[in-house]
């Protein structure tokens, strides 16, 4: 009785601060969605007010109507994101699926590279891919951040297809031998069908750095009409040094939507993929 | 030997056609870089005067050394970590205990909690740069109107004193919820059956804390660990965004500084042996994590 109490009591009590956690950790996505929806005059009025006194959508129309450069931010991070995940996706499947289930010679050192690569943080690449961009003309162009991007995600994604590879049951590689499939039907129309949480999970990890990432984007993209949005959207900022925070608070807004969307639809994956690949490395 | 078989020569030619994509790529775009890195860390390379990098030895890291503003960066970074890290263990390793129970709205909980690691760490330091800011900052409103401590009010980022704590809290922001969900997953793995042998014996609650809980949780510890450890050490996109390194040079970091001496002092030797002294730091940090919390084997 007494026991069963307190249990009651200890789930009233995580629950609570269940609540207060994520409402912490909201709290400033929320500010900024609220703030996007006041008027300007309201924004900069002391005392601040936390729920808008009126909903306005004057901010968003100014974005996609006075700020030609978000859209531009916008296609770039959509185009450079895509691009990646085209390279990654299959380029790690295949080598995921020979390092996995084939044994051949040069594995073990394609191996140890991954691993090597791995633990090297990305600011040892920053200056020589900047200046072979430069020798090769790709600074400020899509192409100049998802070749680099590619090579930089395929590591872990490797890492996450070998596993996945090699939890398939080897009786249905050899069955689809025996029935005459060559290397690639077999790899292609037999196992790859059977790793697609693998994919998932590579989609969305991949996707959430290539969103993110700043500081490749910001030394190899000078150029506005090349920047995505996590190096355009902090150089917005107006005379003084400062943001208008009105119209970056919308900016904000829209540029956090579709990653958020992956993101819940994908959760599962990335969890699941990162540790893969995490405890291997 | 290989070419006498025909069998296995094929076998050779068509793991490796599997691999050329991306052999290829991460030739070119790691392996050559990591190479070119190296050499040009030993050279003298002004990438604007200099065409090409010119062999130096140990200069530029003999050079780092006596250079304040690099001292200055390394304990900068030191202290990042300092802070940031028993935070996040700790605020982490809480949570993932809490939330380890079946309580309603767990999954809602936990997504919001994990919410952040799809922020762009520079859009959050946009977002928080907004929070700190004196006037229109709703921390400072926070303060003075909401819970009547306006003593307590600050010019969070122009603060030398405020604002490397300032670039911390955002880094626990977005990356704690992170730490928990694989604490979660470590807790998940420890088997039931250890929990219900000690209910039979009548251990209590916090007893099972210390005695099963936390010694099972060892390879977590060195995983949420080592992750965590990188994340502070690597620390830069925040910090930009929101400081520059300033004010003075209070929120000069290590990452910061490499850019800084690459692109704008065009310095590339420079920038590349703060490179890899970071890199031989965190490379360094995590072999020895690796070791303290080597899971027993039995």
């Amino acid at each position: 009785m007494l026991r069963k109490e307190k249990n009651k009591s200890y789930r009233i009590l995580v629950f609570v601060i269940g609540v207060i956690a994520s409402v912490t950790v909201l709290s400033p996505i929320i500010w900024i969605i609220l703030t996007s929806f006041k008027d300007v005059k309201e924004i900069y009025t002391v005392p601040l007010t936390i729920w808008p006194r009126k909903f306005v959508w004057t901010n968003y129309l100014t974005v996609v109507e006075g700020l030609p450069e978000f859209p531009t931010y916008f296609f770039n991070s959509i185009k450079v994101t895509i691009g990646t995940l085209l390279l990654v996706l299959p380029a790690s499947a295949a080598a995921g699926y020979a390092l996995g289930r084939r044994e051949f010679p040069g594995k073990a050192i394609i191996n140890l590279f991954i691993i090597a690569i791995l633990a090297i943080p990305f600011l040892v690449f920053l200056i020589p891919l900047y200046i072979i961009e430069d020798i090769l003309n790709m600074l400020d162009t899509n192409i100049g951040l998802i070749l680099p991007y590619a090579a930089l995600n395929l590591p872990l994604g490797i890492l996450v297809m070998q596993a996945s590879y090699r939890e398939i049951p080897s009786e249905l590689e050899d069955s689809a031998r025996i029935d005459g499939a060559n290397a690639f039907q077999t790899w292609f129309q037999i196992m790859t069908p059977l790793v697609i949480t693998g994919l998932a999970a590579v989609t969305i990890f991949t996707f959430v750095a290539v969103w993110e990432e700043y500081m490749f984007a910001r030394t190899f993209m000078v150029n506005t009409s090349a920047q995505t949005l996590a190096v355009g959207l902090p150089s917005l900022r107006v005379e003084s040094k400062s943001w208008a925070y009105g119209t970056l608070s919308a900016a904000l807004t829209l540029s956090l939507l579709p990653i958020s969307v992956v993101f819940i639809v994908l959760r599962k994956y990335f969890v699941e993929g990162v540790l893969r690949g995490s405890v291997k490395g | 030997m290989v070419k006498r078989d025909p069998r296995k020569r094929n076998n050779f030619i068509v793991s490796w056609l599997f691999v050329l994509p991306a052999v290829l790529l991460m030739g070119a775009f790691l392996l050559y870089p990591l190479l070119s890195a190296l050499r040009i860390s030993f050279s003298e390379y002004n990438f604007v005067y200099s065409e090409k990098p010119v062999f130096n030895g140990l200069t530029n890291y003999i050079k780092l050394f006596q250079d304040p503003h690099f001292l200055v960066a390394f304990k900068n970074t030191i202290y990042y970590t300092l802070v940031f890290f028993p935070l996040f263990m700790l605020i982490a390793l809480c949570l993932a205990l809490l939330l380890n129970s079946k309580v309603k709205g767990n999954g809602i909980f936990q997504t919001a909690i994990l919410l952040p690691i799809v922020v762009p760490l520079s859009l959050a330091g946009i977002m928080f740069t907004w929070i700190f800011s004196q006037d229109f900052g709703i921390l400072n409103h926070l303060l003075a109107n909401v819970l009547h401590l306006p003593n307590l009010q600050r010019f969070w980022l122009g603060d030398t004193q405020t604002a490397m704590n300032s670039l911390i809290a955002v880094g626990l922001w977005k990356y704690t919820g992170f730490g928990i969900i694989l604490f979660l997953s470590g807790l998940k793995a420890i088997s039931s059956d250890i929990y219900e042998v000690a209910k039979v014996d009548g251990v209590n609650s916090w007893q099972n804390l210390f005695y099963i809980t936390l010694p099972n949780l060892k390879g977590s510890f060195s995983l949420v660990g080592i992750w965590g450890i990188i994340q502070a050490i690597k620390v830069y996109d925040q910090v930009v965004v929101m400081t520059n390194g300033g004010p003075g040079t209070s929120t000069l970091v290590l990452y910061l500084y490499a850019w800084k001496n690459a692109f704008s002092f065009f310095n590339m030797g420079i920038g590349e042996a703060i490179a890899f002294f970071t890199a031989a730091l965190a490379i360094i940090i995590s072999v020895v994590f690796k070791f303290v919390l080597k899971p027993e084997k039995g």
